[in-house]
């Protein structure tokens, strides 16, 4: 099984100079931010880990979904083309993106899914 | 209804037509609702259900069915989600809120079950071919 999912996702966004200079400082978080007001900012988790491929009886290869959420009071638009630009590096594909807007923070939100195939080999 | 589209295989069902010629449509029907159940069933088990005590609606897990079959431009489908009484809900749970975590169960509900249920349709089909 995969379990550094979230560890590289975060490790690579966080490297992405450009996404953190929009998001003015490594605000990214799992799952939920520890302050709901804080923007903009991106919260991110594990959809599925599922496994996806097998031989001789025994899973060879892990089928990942991560989503990755955009809040920010202003255009997500920036953000999300660079999270994409990260995602894309880690072989990861797009593979849903909604626009969402809370009327009570006034917060828009842009939630973007990513798919990828991970081969685990066992020797 | 929001969720899930479920479609027939196209060149299984021309297949199944030509060899058919009556009563091929009561088998599609069946097959597709069958199919849609095991994906509504996972639905179901992804979602927490709220403490609120619905009066004039209804939870919104009550609310996760397997639509009727329906013909659009000549294909037939059927819908797997909540009606729209509660469908809104069901967007805000599956994406998450800035104040609430998601709780994803359509995406994750049809990737595990998406092989149950093509295997149903095609048993399903064999079925109504044997008859």
């Amino acid at each position: 099984m995969i379990t550094d999912v979230k560890t590289t996702v975060r490790a690579a966004l966080i490297a992405n100079a450009a996404l953190i200079g929009l998001l003015g400082g490594p605000r990214i978080y799992q799952f939920k931010a520890p302050n709901a007001s804080e923007q903009p900012r991106i919260d991110f988790f594990e959809v599925v880990n599922r496994d996806s491929e097998f031989a001789d009886n025994q899973s060879i290869g892990s089928e990942i979904v991560v989503q990755i959420s955009i809040f920010s009071l202003g255009s997500t638009s920036a953000i999300a083309g660079e999270v994409d630009r990260t995602m894309k590096s880690l072989g990861y594909f797009r593979t849903s993106a909604v626009d969402q807007f809370e009327s009570d923070s006034s917060l828009f939100h842009k939630a973007m899914r990513y798919r990828t195939n991970i081969q685990e080999f066992y020797l | 209804m929001s969720g899930i589209e479920l479609q027939g295989i196209d060149a299984m069902m021309r297949e199944i037509r030509q060899r058919l010629t009556s009563g091929v449509d009561r088998i599609e029907s069946r097959a597709l609702r069958l199919a849609g159940e095991p994906i509504a069933e996972e639905m179901k088990e992804n979602v927490k259900r709220s403490e609120v005590n619905y009066v004039r609606s209804r939870h919104y897990v009550d609310d996760i069915r397997v639509s009727r079959v329906v013909r659009r431009e000549g294909v037939k489908y059927v819908l797997i989600g909540a009606t729209k009484a509660t469908s809104w809900r069901g967007h805000w749970l599956e994406w998450g809120t800035s104040r609430t975590a998601a709780q994803p169960h359509v995406e994750p509900a049809y990737h595990a079950r998406k092989g149950q249920a093509l295997q149903i349709m095609a048993e399903e089909f064999q079925r109504g071919l044997r008859r």
